[in-house]
């Protein structure tokens, strides 16, 4: 039997009451930031955020590249910044997505910038995340 | 059968009825009698050298992964897990329903109708990096993917 082994440099425990796998994120840009919870999301395609925190961030939403997403049974819009990503002891620099929709309220970190960069395991049963970076 | 779980080791809800953000006994159990952690278990990482286009493709307009920079390590609970901050979202969802909030461990330092205005709020009062969060009006349903 091939036995595979990973080794991470960070652990992180989250609360298995709230919805999804929660971790605190730091968003830097300019010399701004804020940091809100975000859902870690492997099938979400890009980081999207609530327009509100690119707002706090001083940042022109809409200025960005647009984006349509699909999801299960409809779709929305978002915009495009380069943005830093501080969160469980990493840092990316990626382009992020920000909701058009000022109603949607959901925070994920997905592939594109930030879990294309880690070296990311889960054991949901022990409520545990690990991370490392991908060339650590 | 090592799936099933005795009834003995299962756990109930606090008297209360307020949910227990402690390890569930089983689950403690279940980590004592491992030992070791996975992280501890072995030194090979084995590369996904056949995935490598595969990941050139993705990542095609985005800085390539060597961006990824460590930073100070997070502490497994209090302020780098925000663990506090995410209890007294808990005790105070329904008070503070549809509002922005900005908080520092279980202080509320501040609280408004958007983001900007409570992250301007709460540095103005000398927090530099509250956790800021927006409460939805209604208990979240079951999220069902994207």
């Amino acid at each position: 039997m091939v036995e595979y082994t990973l080794r991470f440099s960070e652990r992180h425990a989250y609360d298995s009451f709230t919805t999804g796998i929660t971790i605190p994120a730091v968003l830097k840009t300019g010399g701004n930031k804020v940091e809100l919870l975000a859902k870690i999301d492997t099938g979400a395609e890009d980081c999207l955020f609530e327009r509100a925190y690119g707002e706090a961030l001083g940042l022109q939403v809409e200025a960005g590249v647009r984006k349509s997403y699909s999801t299960a049974n409809s779709r929305f819009e978002a915009y495009g910044r380069e943005i830093s990503i501080h969160a469980l002891g990493t840092e990316t620099t990626a382009t992020v997505y920000f909701y058009a929709d000022t109603t949607i309220h959901r925070n994920v970190l997905g592939r594109r910038g930030w879990l294309d960069r880690l070296r990311f395991g889960l054991v949901d049963y022990d409520q545990l995340v690990y991370i490392d970076g991908y060339d650590s | 059968m090592r799936n099933i779980i005795h009834p003995s080791l299962l756990t109930s809800a606090t008297p209360e009825g307020r949910r227990s953000t402690r390890v569930p006994r089983v689950r403690r159990e279940n980590q004592r009698r491992r030992g070791t952690t996975l992280a501890a278990l072995g030194s090979r990482v084995v590369s996904p050298a056949q995935n490598v286009r595969k990941r050139r493709a993705l990542s095609e307009g985005c800085p390539s992964p060597g961006s990824v920079r460590r930073i100070v390590p997070p502490k497994l609970d209090g302020t780098g897990a925000r663990r506090l901050e995410q209890d007294w979202l808990d005790q105070h969802r329904a008070e503070f329903a549809g509002a922005w909030v900005a908080l520092e461990g279980a202080r509320l330092v501040a609280h408004g109708s958007s983001a900007r205005q409570v992250l301007e709020a709460a540095k103005s009062e000398g927090y530099e990096q509250p956790l800021v969060v927006h409460i939805p009006s209604e208990s979240p349903l079951p999220f069902g993917g994207w």
